[in-house]
């Protein structure tokens, strides 16, 4: 049964109708052959009653042209009696050949044997009759003829009564099988209803397994369409034909349009905290820029008016005043010029050399300014404002008060492990570790949080940028001891997108 | 959706109960239908056996009781010892006389003939014809003596008749006029057997008071019995005392007569055989009683007698068989015994 099943599933549709129609047809088929080879055993049954009957009224006309043969020759000697004698004497005894011979309790039977004896003797008589005529023995055969005589009527009787009786049992006999027909003919509208019915069983159960499967394609093709396709169950397959494949091909395509939505859920993710992202980067330059433009009233108009300074301080040939003017010019243009982001190491060194001749300038030239920079990483590309704000730290917090030693301040830049680092030292009064630590939790206004009535930009806001810039692949690092001075180490990644020549 | 999944359950589930039901109901129908055919098959028309032997039987009367249940006896026992009893000319469209009937077993080639004899010489002659053709014949209930005949299987008659007038002299007894009975003693005509009842009967009451005469009834015709009977009776303006009938036809119509001419309690009958009218006219008085005769036993002696006959080529001239006396004591238990066999 399950082999059975198992075959059916993996048919094609148009096999597995040929199948139905063929099981339907078969049943119909053996059930028809059936009652058909019944009704027609009772239909030779019939016939055969009725041939007895017929076979004995012919024996009966054989032996009567028999004893109409005999009579005629016995009266007259002719030949044409003589042959018919003889003719119907051979038929009459091929027929006898075919009846009972044996002692029977049945009744019918039992007449043939008797109608056979004395057939046999009647042949006997009839022949010792014929050969006493053509001896010319008038008592003999008158003798033999009287004998044959009484036995032609006890052979007719017997016929007679046989005939009767076989009638009488066919009768009844007939009565039964007329009953039977009757019957079968019920019994036939009885297995064609039934047989009828079992086949819309068997078509609705076996179109039922073929339509099944595409009717919970449907169903499930809506469901998609009404609902998240990610609640969506696969669909069972049923079988493994034509609409096996496609279920197989459906659930294939579910699958396929569930693992789209994660993806682009996760693309959509990524892209917001890019947005994110980008978007704090922007916050933190333009709080950066909106403290300088702060700091600096109209930088623009100042930067114009400074190099209308510096030009005029070299026309007069006040040297010293005119790059005073140049510097204090250059410092203000990289505020205006660099409102984008990204800038070189170089770019931001320069304007730590202006911001540090302006500082000399003005403190008398009390800062002596180190540096010692490999020119290979002056082309990485790192955010702007970031140098500037540390060593204007170092000249606010470190070294402006400084009395009892030179003011030192020292930048470097070299490679350490595959970092460009970054490294803005001074010799002032360095910090405690508090500060540090809070300097370095980003903690808003850590450094410059005693001076906020300055327009600076504080040390967490470059820290900040550098996150964001970096994804917090930077590493920064703050030595400090009091008295003797600080040394903020920021290690850039050196990146290829982020190395410009 | 649900809901017209389980509709639809519910409707296959239906639907296949029903066809079940209905298949069942089928094959039920196809077993009973082949039943039917195969039962017309083995009604009896195909179906027979076979014997190696056949014998005939031909009675004088084939309507009398007698003839009737030692056919029925013959059969049986036949049947038991594989050999058909036919008794020739049953049911033929025509009515053979019991000579013809014997020709026609002759003819018929039968293994043995059981005649009820008598003392024709035509009957002689048929009986020389069938030794010729090799076919024994025995005589059953009435010989036929002097011919050729292997047995005679019957009472004997002598003490039958000496019976029959104990018989008559007890029914005498009884009576109030004990003095000068009549009695009259029916017999068949051309049966010697009775002639040897009613001579050992003569014999018996020489010198008692009872006075016996005998008249033969012909009963060559249908129905001729009972008319002679009543024309007998109708002769006495007095009934006689005692009738005694030596055959089971006369007994019943005398029976018959005497109820009809209320003579009960005036005529005591004594009658033969205990065939079922007899029997209840001794439960009812009407008749004193019956000597009667064992057809089995009769049956046995016949068939074996012509078996022995075919085996050995000799057999015992002569068997008897007792009779049995049926009165008023006893007749309670032959009348069960006949409601269930169908005769004595």
């Amino acid at each position: 049964m399950k082999w059975i099943r198992k075959r059916f599933r993996h048919l094609q549709i148009r096999h597995k109708l040929i199948a139905v129609f063929l099981v339907t047809s078969m049943v119909a088929f053996m059930v028809n052959l059936f009652v058909y080879l019944s009704l027609n055993r009772m239909l030779s049954r019939i016939d055969m009653v009725y041939s007895t009957n017929m076979s004995l009224n012919e024996f009966a006309d054989d032996i009567a042209l028999m004893h109409a043969g005999l009579t005629g020759y016995l009266e007259t000697k002719s030949t044409d009696d003589l042959e018919q004698y003889y003719k119907y004497s051979q038929e009459v005894y091929n027929k006898i050949q075919q009846f009972n011979d044996l002692p029977t309790d049945n009744i019918l039977k039992l007449r043939e044997r008797n109608i056979r004896k004395i057939s046999e003797s009647y042949i006997t008589s009839a022949e010792s009759a014929v050969r006493a005529k053509r001896g010319r023995n008038v008592q003999s055969y008158t003798r033999y003829y009287k004998e044959c005589s009484e036995m032609y009527s006890e052979i007719n009787t017997y016929i007679y009564s046989l005939n009767n009786e076989t009638f009488r049992i066919n009768s009844e006999s007939f009565n039964t099988l007329i009953g039977s027909l009757r019957y079968s003919e019920m019994l036939c509208l009885s297995i064609f209803i039934i047989v009828s019915l079992m086949n819309v069983l068997l078509i609705v159960i076996l179109t039922g397994t073929i339509t099944k499967p595409l009717t919970s394609l449907s169903a499930k093709a809506n469901e998609i369409s009404v609902r998240n396709p990610e609640n969506v169950e696969p669909l069972e397959i049923y079988t493994e034909d034509e609409v096996g494949n496609v279920t197989r091909a459906f659930n294939k395509m579910l699958a396929s349009i569930k693992e789209y939505i994660v993806k682009i859920r996760e693309q959509m993710v990524t892209e917001s905290a890019m947005k994110e992202k980008s978007l704090l980067m922007e916050n933190h330059l333009k709080d950066a820029q909106l403290k300088y433009l702060q700091a600096q009233i109209n930088p623009h108009f100042l930067f114009n008016t400074l190099n209308a300074g510096a030009q005029l301080a070299m026309v007069e040939g006040a040297d010293r005043t005119g790059e005073y003017i140049s510097n204090m010019a250059d410092f203000f243009r990289y505020n205006v010029k660099k409102d984008n982001e990204q800038v070189k190491i170089s770019e931001e060194i320069e304007l730590v050399d202006s911001y540090i001749y302006i500082m000399n300038v003005r403190y008398s030239g009390e800062i002596k300014f180190r540096k010692d920079l490999e020119e290979d990483l002056l082309g990485v590309v790192m955010p702007s404002m970031i140098i500037q704000p540390i060593v204007e730290n170092c000249v606010k917090h470190g070294i402006m008060d400084l009395e009892d030693r030179q003011k030192e301040i020292a930048l470097y830049l070299y490679e350490e492990d595959g970092f460009a680092t970054i490294e803005v030292s001074d010799n002032g009064n360095g910090m405690d570790e508090e500060t540090i630590e809070k300097i370095l939790a980003r903690e808003p206004s850590s450094v410059s949080g005693e001076h906020t009535d300055e327009k600076s930009v504080g040390l967490a806001n470059v820290l900040s940028r550098l996150d964001i810039f970096f994804d917090n692949r930077e590493q920064v690092e703050i030595k400090s001891t009091i008295g003797e001075g600080t040394r903020v180490i920021i290690r850039i990644p050196m990146e290829k997108e982020t190395c410009t020549e | 959706m649900a809901k017209k999944a389980n509709r639809d359950r519910v409707f296959l589930g239906i639907l296949s109960a029903f066809t079940v039901v209905m298949l069942a109901l089928t094959v039920v129908g196809l077993v009973v239908f082949n039943i039917q055919v195969n039962n017309y098959e083995a009604s009896g028309i195909d179906a027979y056996s076979t014997y190696s032997r056949i014998y005939a039987y031909i009675p004088s009367n084939p309507d009398s009781t007698v003839s009737e249940n030692l056919y029925q006896a013959l059969r049986e026992y036949g049947l038991q010892n594989d050999c058909l009893v036919e008794r020739i000319g049953d049911d033929l469209a025509t009515s053979y006389s019991k000579e013809e009937l014997i020709a026609i077993a002759i003819r018929s080639k039968v293994s043995g003939i059981i005649l009820e004899g008598d003392d024709s010489e035509e009957t002689a002659a048929l009986i020389s014809q069938a030794g010729a053709a090799d076919i024994p014949v025995v005589t059953v209930m009435t010989d036929a003596p002097g011919t050729g005949r292997c047995s005679f299987i019957g009472l004997n008659n002598y003490s039958v008749g000496v019976k029959y007038s104990d018989l008559i002299l007890d029914a005498a007894e009884d009576r109030e006029d004990a003095s000068d009975l009549n009695a009259l003693v029916i017999m068949s005509s051309g049966a010697s057997n009775e002639s040897v009842i009613y001579g050992a009967i003569q014999e018996q009451l020489q010198g008692s008071s009872v006075q016996i005469e005998s008249v033969s009834i012909d009963s060559d015709s249908a129905f001729s019995t009972e008319e002679k009977v009543i024309d007998l009776l109708d002769e006495y303006t007095e009934m006689p005392d005692i009738i005694v009938c030596l055959s089971d036809i006369t007994t019943r119509c005398v029976y018959q007569s005497v109820v009809d001419k209320n003579g009960v309690g005036v005529t005591t009958i004594i009658g033969y055989y205990g065939s079922d009218t007899v029997l209840e006219g001794i439960e009812r008085g009407a008749i004193e009683a019956t000597l009667s005769v064992d057809t089995n036993q009769v049956a046995q002696y016949c068939v074996d007698a012509l078996d022995e006959f075919i085996v050995r080529g000799n057999v015992s001239e002569y068997y008897s068989t007792g009779y049995v006396l049926i009165d008023e004591y006893n007749v309670s238990g032959y009348m069960q015994e006949t409601s269930v066999e169908g005769g004595v």
